[in-house]
């Protein structure tokens, strides 16, 4: 059922002229990253758009890139996570359709991201906050966490 | 007054609890 909803939302959503898709739009890529995957790996799918999410927050915080590069990214994060609750509460609404357990584990990922991206963007927000560590920290964290989100979104090795 | 690195840390370890917890979830789905 989640694939179906997914398959059904794959469709880009309404905030991009089609002219701005040819030229590699990094939100429309971002977009498709989160809806169009849905119907192929579920659940997994929401995560790679947060993953994009995470990497560039905290690239961000050491000054590799510009705060409206992470509200692009951003945007294509919630649009995936507005996706994932869109499958949550069709499987809400129809029971029997997805196991329980399927449905808690999934309520368990979308909480998850939500927690997440508010953190980042607390983070971001935070005044002088990423510099109160050290840049090589920093990009420890970064790679670590940018890595582990990877890896759950298309499982590949942590 | 939290002590801005702390509160960095803090955060941090937030996401990495989260994404403790995805993985949880992740393998529970199989």
């Amino acid at each position: 059922m989640l694939q179906r909803m997914g398959r059904r939302q794959g469709a880009l959503p309404f905030h991009h002229a089609r002219r701005d898709r040819r030229r590699g739009c990094q939100l429309c890529a971002a977009a498709e990253l989160g809806t169009g995957a849905l119907a192929l790996g579920g659940e997994r799918a929401a995560i790679g758009p947060h993953g994009v999410v995470a990497g560039a927050a905290l690239a961000f915080l050491v000054g590799d890139t510009t705060g409206r590069s992470v509200d692009v990214v951003r945007r294509a994060a919630g649009l995936s996570s507005n996706s994932l609750e869109a499958s949550i509460n069709r499987s809400l609404t129809e029971p029997g359709v997805a196991g329980r357990d399927r449905v808690e584990a999934t309520l368990v990922i979308y909480a998850a991201l939500r927690l997440f991206a508010g953190r980042l963007l607390a983070m971001q927000l935070g005044p002088r906050l990423g510099t109160k560590l050290s840049p090589d920290a920093l990009a420890a964290w970064h790679d670590w966490i940018s890595g582990a989100m990877k890896a759950l979104a298309w499982g590949q090795p942590r | 007054m939290p002590r801005p690195a702390a509160v960095a840390i803090d955060s941090l370890v937030r996401l990495a609890r989260q994404l403790e917890l995805m993985a949880d979830a992740i393998a529970r789905l199989g």
